[in-house]
């Protein structure tokens, strides 16, 4: 239970910091640029973030939900990701939006879209941690404490982050105009949770997996996505076949040059464009000066960019993975239903479970082999699932190094993080674990196996 | 002007923001210069003040151009253009890749000039500039600061121990221990 606690204290906290940050950034640009009547659609922004987290944790929601939601905080990542870069270069003096220039600037456009990006921007987060902090709770018994604790954590970060606010006066001003402010909240999104949804989304792809990674991922699930019916240029088979031609990485290499190319663009353009200095300054040192002050502007205001650029490139390495040659893959043990159970000694014959290595067996259900995985934790718990996710077709999971990863998607599952629901994690089942055997019911087994199915029957398509 | 040891040179250090004044006001240009930060003392000498010393002070290792480049880089950003324009104002066009080692004092001097007035100071404070000069060169020095005067319209203090140099101005201030005993317009 203390352990369900403190995880829930911790992602309380977490999003607590990732909220206190945006909206004090979003408020010191908003006082800065004479934009305070914003702060209003701010808020009302922020109550019906609130009320959708509420939601979903009092009400039962469904798989389909669920996995809306776990992409969302991809997209969402992604469209304030190429909103800042577009921005960027409007900065720049690049007329971007022709007709609609200075539209940003209309009141009856910012309000709504102010109301519009806070929901857009803060709900999939909240929502995921309410989702995760809910399945939490499950895991211990629906304990009200593991909620309030969360509850807890959120506040206190929020309180945390009033008092410095109250105490500590930052001026971020010279280094946040609206393109930075957007990049910097892409980042916050993409370092405080955003990571695996993006990993899911390919924009950083999990591991190395080559050119049918990227065409699944990206072109297929998108389109599958945008409700587009499936085309044979669309066609893994078709993709194979040019990536014959392209070699097995060009997918991995092409969303990092996806991801960092127009920042690169941006700075390129910043710096190498001439400061135009204005015809009633004639006296040289004064035209020295401004053109100096300029260019102190740009080099602040790139900052962020550089930083941005950093921590995409330091997550997409930490995020490519290995390939699938260093992935141990053990043969499923057959198991059978003993009396509503399934039942595993702990020990056996060239098998330990607590040997840290990953073990497989397989149960037939209603003719269907289903395969169940068990693996010592770090913490010396043992982790108990399904050998398939919510996401992926039930390809299974294998053992590398660091992690143990999706066969299906190739994307890297923590051992820590083995046991826990959600996202691309097997789905765990709950067990019995005594000093000889660990006991599973049948009926959670097939209650999960029901959940993996109800998942992948709402995305159709190639599966 | 004054003798060695009447406190001319402290009080131009005094009026460039170089050491600050135990008591009393220092106002350039309507600013109390004891009143600023480090920093934006520093700002201010940057942008108001330049100085000519009796010694050069250039870097032995940059050309002419590069040394009055420096002044520029460390106010905003260097121009060598311009950096050559104000060098052949004082008359070294035909010395602009000259390093200092290459150059006469009276030489050196005027490097001097146009480092210091590269950036557009409006006080141009300069103590003993022609001290390490001979007749000849104290004058051409001082026809260049006079013509410079006259084109750009900058204060200039001059510190001086030497009577020749004094009627060049328009204002004498004589010093001794550290007091003014005299200040008097120059006759013409």
């Amino acid at each position: 239970m203390s352990r369900f606690v403190l995880e829930a204290l911790f992602i309380g906290a977490k999003e607590g910091v990732k909220l206190s940050l945006c909206v004090l950034l979003v408020l010191a640009y908003l006082r800065n640029g004479g934009l305070a009547y914003l702060k209003r659609p701010l808020a009302a922004g922020l109550a019906v973030v609130f009320l959708a987290s509420f939601i979903v944790m009092t009400v039962d929601v469904t798989v389909g939900t669920r996995d809306t939601i776990v992409k969302m905080i991809g997209y969402v990542f992604g469209l304030f990701y190429f909103f800042s870069v577009g921005a960027l270069f409007h900065a720049t003096g690049t007329d971007l939006l022709g007709p609609f220039s200075g539209i940003a600037e209309k009141k009856a456009v910012l309000i709504p879209a102010t109301l519009a990006l806070t929901i857009l921007y803060f709900v999939p987060d909240m929502a995921g941690s309410s989702l995760y902090v809910t399945d939490l709770s499950g895991m211990a018994g629906g304990a009200l404490l593991v909620r309030a604790a969360a509850g807890a954590g959120f506040a206190l970060s929020l309180a945390g982050a009033y008092l410095l606010s109250r105490f500590v006066r930052v001026d971020l001003s010279r280094l946040f105009g609206l393109p930075q402010l957007l990049l910097a909240l892409a980042l916050i999104k993409l370092l405080a949770g955003g990571v695996h949804g993006f990993a899911e989304l390919s924009l950083i792809p999990a591991v190395q997996a080559g050119l049918r990674k990227l065409i699944h991922d990206v072109v297929h699930q998108t389109f599958v996505f945008l409700m587009v019916p499936d085309h044979a240029l669309l066609s893994t088979t078709t993709w194979n076949f040019i990536a014959v031609l392209f070699g097995e990485t060009a997918g991995l290499w092409l969303s990092l040059v996806l991801l960092s190319l127009p920042l690169i663009l941006f700075i390129v353009k910043h710096f190498g464009e001439q400061v135009a200095v204005p015809d009633g300054i004639s006296v040289p040192a004064r035209r020295r000066s401004f053109v100096k002050s300029i260019q102190d502007q740009r080099v602040l205001k790139s900052l962020p960019v550089l930083v941005f650029l950093l921590c995409i490139m330091s997550v997409w390495f930490s995020q490519r993975g290995e390939g699938t040659s260093g992935i141990a893959v053990p043969t499923a043990v057959p198991v059978v239903d003993e009396g509503g159970a399934v039942v595993i000694p702990l020990q056996a014959t060239q098998r330990d479970l607590r040997d840290g290595a990953l073990h497989k067996f397989s149960l037939s259900l209603d003719g269907e082999a289903v395969r169940l995985l068990i693996m010592r934790k770090p913490d010396g718990t043992l982790a108990t699932c399904l050998d398939a996710c919510e996401i992926c077709p039930p390809d299974g999971y294998g053992q590398a190094r660091e992690h143990v990863v999706c066969l299906y998607c190739m994307t890297p599952i923590p051992f820590d993080t083995v046991g826990k629901p959600g996202g691309c994690n097997p789905i765990p089942l709950p067990a019995l674990v005594t000093d000889k055997d660990v006991r599973i019911q049948v009926t959670d087994i097939e209650r999960a196996w029901a959940l993996m199915k109800s998942g992948q029957s709402k995305g159709g398509g190639e599966r | 002007m004054g003798p060695s040891g009447s406190g001319k040179s402290t009080l131009l250090n005094i009026l460039g923001g170089l050491d600050r004044p135990t008591a009393g006001v220092v106002s350039i240009n309507g600013t109390d210069i004891n009143a600023l930060t480090e920093d934006g003392l520093a700002r201010f000498r940057r942008e108001t003040i330049g100085f000519v010393f009796q010694q050069s002070h250039l870097i032995p290792y940059l050309d002419a151009t590069e040394n009055v480049m420096l002044a520029q880089y460390f106010h905003s950003i260097p121009d060598r253009r311009e950096a050559e324009e104000a060098l052949g104002r004082v008359g070294l066009g035909r010395r602009l890749r000259h390093r200092p080692a290459q150059l006469s004092g009276g030489e050196q001097q005027r490097v001097c000039i146009a480092r210091a007035l590269i950036n557009n100071p409006s006080l141009l404070l300069a103590d003993e500039p022609t001290g390490n000069l001979d007749r000849a060169n104290t004058k051409n020095i001082l026809e260049l600061l006079k013509d410079l005067h006259g084109q750009e319209r900058f204060t200039v203090v001059v510190v001086t121990h030497d009577p020749y140099v004094s009627p060049w101005g328009r204002r004498i201030i004589s010093m001794e221990d550290g007091r003014i005993i005299r200040d008097e317009p120059v006759r013409s």
